[in-house]
């Protein structure tokens, strides 16, 4: 064998040993992308003691859900809320915003799918969220986040679940920005 | 090398195909999304403002109206290069072009939202009512823009005229 065959030979043996351990490390862990947008003016600011009403999250894909995206996403928001204080409790007298949310897009895929062939298979989570003035009802902005996961393996079994949360995550750190703003301001 | 370089031409070669063979958008659900139109209400007399039986306040006045747009959540079919390049790049050139005629498949959802402009909800009946003068009634309807001014005229009542 020649100089030049050995070293093309060790580069191939580099590559697929590359190819290896990154295509692994995608199998664990999945991969996705997120497409986020909001709208929320800058001006707007939720002071202290202020709460926010969550109405139950609406079905709006125009089908009938495969697997519970709407409670999961309901479960985790109200989570959210609660520990920042910010969860309103009926009759919402101390609520000044509406968090309106639909579900406009979901599709529970299938990891092995994922597996045969990235993109097939793809786990798709999107939510239309609207804050909403409680006293008059106007639109102070919205927030729409879609989370997909499209590649990966065994491990991104159950990726349907931890997808609906990691959007009310999303959602929630956008309100996290507008948190005690008059304070700082002031 | 060489094999490399293969791997990168079909990559190329790939990613010219992709245009061709994605499907052709849907609309997989229509939802409604909340528009708010701020209605300002001038009169030449001051006037109640009344809306669905409930006095809102005396002109000049301003307040919001919210009302429903339908918006399209269309659905597109799109291989892997045009929803994640990097990643599909990648593959191919890791798998030494083995990947790519796969990566041609259309399997990942992408959606876009458009509004319909289709408006729902978006008829406002005002009435306006003040002293010695004809109540009037005004009706029009909001089609997403963020400030409607109104410039009303109510007329003197005959007795009041004499």
């Amino acid at each position: 064998m020649t100089g030049k065959t050995i070293l093309e030979l060790e580069m191939i043996k580099k590559t697929f040993k590359n190819f290896c351990l990154w295509f692994s490390i995608l199998a664990v862990a999945g991969c996705g992308a997120t497409q986020f947008a909001s709208g929320i003016p800058e001006s707007f600011a939720i002071g202290p003691g202020q709460k926010i009403e969550l109405p139950p999250i609406e079905n709006a894909t125009g089908k009938a859900l495969s697997f519970a995206a709407d409670q999961v996403f309901n479960l985790h928001m109200s989570k959210l809320l609660r520990e920042r204080n910010l969860e309103s409790v009926p009759p919402h007298d101390t609520a000044t915003v509406i968090l309106k949310t639909k579900l406009i897009e979901f599709e529970q895929g299938d990891a092995f799918q994922r597996w045969l062939l990235p993109g097939l298979g793809t786990t798709v989570c999107t939510v239309h969220a609207e804050l909403l003035d409680r006293k008059t009802g106007a639109l102070i902005g919205a927030i729409e986040s879609r989370q997909t996961v499209s590649f990966g393996g065994a491990y991104s079994i159950g990726a349907y679940e931890y997808i609906c949360r990691r959007v009310a995550e999303e959602l929630i750190q956008e309100i996290d920005k507008k948190l005690g703003k008059k304070e700082s301001s002031g | 090398m060489k094999i490399l370089a293969a791997s990168l031409g079909i990559c190329l070669l790939s990613i010219i195909a992709s245009a061709c063979s994605s499907q052709a958008p849907y609309i997989a659900s229509t939802y409604q999304r909340t528009v708010t139109t701020v209605v300002e209400i001038d009169t030449d007399v001051p006037s109640q403002v009344w809306v669905a039986d409930r006095n809102i306040g005396t002109t000049p006045i301003s307040f919001p109206f919210s009302y429903q747009e339908d918006v399209n959540n269309v659905v597109r079919t799109a291989n892997y290069w045009e929803t994640n390049p990097g990643t599909a790049a990648a593959l191919s050139v890791l798998s030494f072009g083995f990947y790519v005629p796969f990566s041609l498949i259309p399997a990942e959802p992408t959606t876009e939202t458009r509004p319909t402009q289709k408006y729902v909800g978006n008829k406002l009946t005002l009435r306006l009512i003040a002293e010695g003068h004809e109540p009037l009634d005004h009706v029009f309807e909001c089609t997403g823009e963020p400030k409607i001014v109104l410039r009303l005229s109510l007329a003197r009542k005959e007795r009041e005229k004499k």
